[in-house]
């Protein structure tokens, strides 16, 4: 059977994918990256799809081993494990990445992370886009 | 198991404190992990997940097989596990 079909009382319906785009990082906007957050697991737990697509400063909440609690600000690790736990897709994007001077290998383990080509892909493979 | 849910209960969830979605998730989490046909005993006492939480798992072809209502405002549900999500 495809995983891309959902089934209510017996009928079966596509199976909708949602893209949530963070470029609000924790720091100074951590209301943006926790609801984004909340929202995201939130679909994923109704056992739709979701791609959590970070860029801008949104790609600071994949910087693994941050503590913003420390600042007063939202840990949002936590929920981003609680999301790959889920099955989420996570998406950084490269460009964002390079212009902050971040390494892979300072990001949390799970990522995926693309160029600005394949963004247009990734836009198209969804059906809902919501942005923070 | 729980008093008057008569279910073999595999897996156990307390979402006691926890206030929407999380219940959800962290009962979608433990279910992702199981078996179809086992049972997932799932605790709370937020009132809006114990209505989101049996309509979220029916659409992923989960069943629910018992609920209990405690008098101080807790729940009790029991989940078995389709084979879908």
């Amino acid at each position: 059977m495809t995983t891309n079909i959902n089934t209510v009382g017996g009928a079966f319906r596509p199976k909708k994918r949602y893209l949530i785009s963070v470029s609000h990082g924790t720091y100074g906007h951590d209301d943006d990256a926790y609801g984004a957050m909340l929202v995201a697991n939130g679909i994923l737990a109704k056992g739709l799809d979701v791609t959590l697509l970070l860029r801008e400063d949104g790609v600071y909440m994949a910087v693994k081993g941050q503590d913003p609690n420390e600042i007063g600000q939202e840990n949002n690790l936590k929920q981003l494990a609680d999301f790959l736990d889920l099955g989420g897709q996570l998406i950084v994007l490269g460009p964002s990445t390079d212009a902050r001077a971040l390494d892979k290998d300072e990001l949390i383990d799970g990522i995926m992370i693309i160029g600005n080509k394949d963004l247009v892909k990734v836009l198209e493979e969804h059906d809902f886009c919501i942005t923070f | 198991m729980a008093e008057g849910m008569t279910n073999k209960v595999d897996v156990s969830v307390d979402t006691r404190g926890m206030n929407c979605p999380q219940p959800l998730i962290e009962a979608r989490k433990k279910m992702r992990k199981m078996a179809p046909g086992q049972v997932l005993e799932v605790i709370g006492d937020h009132a809006m997940s114990r209505k989101e939480i049996p309509m979220a798992m029916e659409e992923t072809g989960d069943k629910v097989l018992d609920a209990k209502d405690e008098p101080n405002g807790g729940w009790k549900l029991h989940i078995q596990k389709g084979g879908q999500f």
